[in-house]
């Protein structure tokens, strides 16, 4: 099984990446068949809205970092990823990747029963990390993205961590740990 | 009075990006002071999460096209933030500029009662467009990043176009750049 983690908190051992390492672990996927990508390390750029993946070509036609993540992306069959929110929504580097992937919609997307380019078949999983105790705080955006990518055509979840600061959820929210677990296991029906 | 208008529209002629030069219009700046920011133009890089901002600078550490868009912004008596809705949010584009108006809080923004570094007096101005028709869909989401700005002693208001596809709103929408000149007038007086 391919999996792919498209990482989008800037941070390097941050509460976020944690639980993606968590989620990829629970897939049983083999180690060769994990990519993970950390977006703030890379140079990428935002959608650009020219509609060329609309009209003649079937991916984006910007090149730059993200071309690989997309390609990464358009070839695995568990997709996870992650966010911390930053002042009222996603990290802007996970909210580039998102806006990118409006090339993974066909030209009639509008329209047509399936929109997306990479089938039916796929999993996904949004881990969205944040320090405001409440989940239904966010809760809303975070089921706007689950629904955008689902109607791309994924089997998409997704998983609110609360509460969190600058610690080691490892060693002070494990629960955070097995939860994530769950979801994972839940998408597969291991 | 000096304006700084940060257009987070990839699209150079896009319907946010006309409805701020109608805002920058009616404000009744000398074009010597307007300064414009074509967010999509430019090298940029999102927040990092270092917090040196909190540790060890009073300004955002990372050396980058958006440097100098903070420190004009910072510098503005009217700022006006551009953009459209992709994919249910603010694009990419503008999210990035908002998590580096990060370094604008003080160390102690958590417990001060006056969180921002900036001096208030300050007018903010944010113009959001979608094709949604339904004004409301992400008025939520808005409001917040509008009282942020308040946080950060801007007297800040929103304006919402909705309904918009297209190109050229000032035939589509003409009342809508009336009632874009009509909110920076009314901001500029109160």
């Amino acid at each position: 099984m391919k999996v792919t983690a498209v990482l989008g908190s800037p941070r390097d051992n941050s509460n976020s990446t944690r639980l993606a390492a968590e989620a990829v672990m629970a897939s049983g996927a083999r180690k060769e068949e994990v990519a993970k990508f950390f977006l703030d390390k890379l140079t990428i750029k935002g959608c650009r809205a020219c509609a060329s993946c609309k009209t003649g070509s079937e991916v984006c036609v910007i090149n730059d970092d993200l071309s690989e993540v997309l390609n990464s992306v358009s070839k695995a069959d568990f997709v996870i990823l992650t966010a911390p929110i930053y002042i009222g929504d996603i990290s802007s580097q996970q909210k580039t990747f998102i806006d990118r992937s409006f090339s993974l919609l066909k030209p009639d997307f509008r329209t047509n029963p399936q929109p997306g380019r990479l089938g039916q078949d796929r999993k996904l999983l949004f881990i969205i990390t944040q320090r405001r105790p409440q989940k239904s705080f966010y809760g809303q955006i975070i089921a706007s993205y689950v629904e955008y990518f689902r109607n791309m055509g994924f089997n998409a979840a997704s998983f609110i961590a609360t509460d969190l600061g600058e610690e080691d959820i490892v060693t002070t929210r494990p629960e955070l740990l097995r939860e994530v677990a769950e979801i994972v296991s839940g998408l597969f029906n291991l | 009075m000096k304006v700084a208008v940060i257009l987070g529209s990839p699209r150079v002629t896009s319907n946010s990006t006309q409805l701020a030069e109608a805002a920058v219009k009616a404000s009744g700046a000398d074009s010597s002071e307007v300064s414009k920011f074509h967010l999509n133009s430019l090298n940029i890089k999102g927040c990092h999460g270092c917090f040196s901002c909190k540790t060890k600078t009073e300004v955002c550490v990372i050396k980058d096209d958006l440097a100098k868009v903070l420190t004009t912004a910072a510098q503005a008596d009217l700022v006006v933030l551009t953009a459209p809705i992709y994919i249910g949010e603010i694009t990419a584009q503008q999210k990035i500029f908002i998590d580096r108006t990060f370094s604008w809080f003080k160390p102690d923004f958590k417990s001060n009662s006056v969180p921002g570094r900036l001096s208030p007096g300050r007018k903010l101005l944010f113009i959001v467009t979608q094709g949604n028709p339904d004004s409301s869909a992400y008025k939520k989401n808005v409001d917040a990043y509008v009282g942020y700005f308040r946080a950060q002693n801007f007297t800040a208001e929103s304006f919402i176009v909705a309904g918009l596809g297209g190109d050229d709103v000032t035939v589509t929408k003409p009342e809508a750049v009336l009632e874009a000149e009509k909110a920076v007038t009314s901001l500029l007086k109160s």
